[in-house]
């Protein structure tokens, strides 16, 4: 399986201290361009080197077709819906997703929509943190307090219902994501 | 008329999850911290507050968006 990677997703999950779990869940993310220009400090630098040294990370260019069906996206979005519910960033990576068969990863909530709501996109596969932490519980490479240690590294929150719909799901009722904010799960 | 309804649905639920966020990211930030800050710095905290845009937030604040990210961290603002 293999996922894109936008900016938004990458910059928390960096901070995690188990962030090469992403590799025993996709054989290869890809990277596109404009996301890796917006990183800057040494530690993400190098972290993201040396996985595309080891060819767990791969890199894509902008390319000009791309970037013109993200924009397109884009406006068909707000012309539907009269909300802006994508920008730039976003819309890149869900076309390349769709080019590639890649799982999208992001946490903006409007590109996790966009398949459930245009057909177009129906195909297109979204995960945020939480489903992908999520599959690692499934795979037996976390256990359930991957999902607290995530919120207290990342400085992450996740939605409430979809928190306690996923610890059900993976069988953590009793035993994750029971930390502080707004996304208690009792 | 089912494409509809789940277009509604789906709405309803992006709209709810928004105010959630937003609730959060207003009840944790270190409002004192944000208010110390440049006014170009403050107002994109205050704008990623509202919501909870990176991309645009760290084009205002005139940094790349992981300096704003670590911003963000700083204004002990929760991703969400």
């Amino acid at each position: 399986m293999q996922a894109v990677a936008d900016t938004c997703f990458l910059l928390d999950w960096v901070k995690f201290s188990r962030r090469d779990l992403l590799f025993d869940i996709f054989t290869t993310v890809w990277l596109p361009e404009p996301v890796l220009g917006e990183v800057r400090s040494e530690d993400t630098l190098t972290w993201i080197s040396e996985r595309l040294a080891q060819r767990k990370l791969s890199l894509i260019p902008e390319l000009p077709e791309l970037r013109a069906r993200a924009l397109s996206l884009m406006t068909a979005v707000a012309s539907r819906l009269s909300i802006p519910l994508v920008d730039y960033p976003e819309a890149y990576c869900l076309e390349a997703g769709r080019e590639l068969g890649a799982v999208v990863l992001t946490e903006n909530r409007g590109a996790l929509a966009v398949p459930r709501i245009l057909p177009e996109y129906s195909g297109v596969v979204v995960w945020r943190s939480l489903e992908v932490l999520a599959q690692a519980v499934r795979l037996g490479k976390a256990d359930c307090g991957v999902f607290d240690r995530y919120r207290e590294e990342a400085l992450h929150e996740f939605p409430r219902r979809d928190l306690e719909k996923i610890l059900n799901e993976v069988g953590c009722r009793d035993g994750g994501g029971r930390g502080r904010g707004g996304a208690q799960t009792h | 008329m089912r494409r509809a309804a789940t277009i509604v649905e789906e709405l309803e639920k992006y709209l709810s999850d928004l105010e959630e966020a937003r609730r959060i990211r207003r009840e944790r930030a270190d409002w004192s911290f944000i208010h110390s800050l440049p006014p170009r710095q403050r107002a994109a905290l205050q704008y990623y507050i509202e919501t909870g845009d990176l991309y645009v937030a760290s084009r205002i604040a005139g940094m790349s968006m992981e300096e704003f990210n670590e911003l963000r961290r700083r204004a002990k603002i929760p991703s969400t």
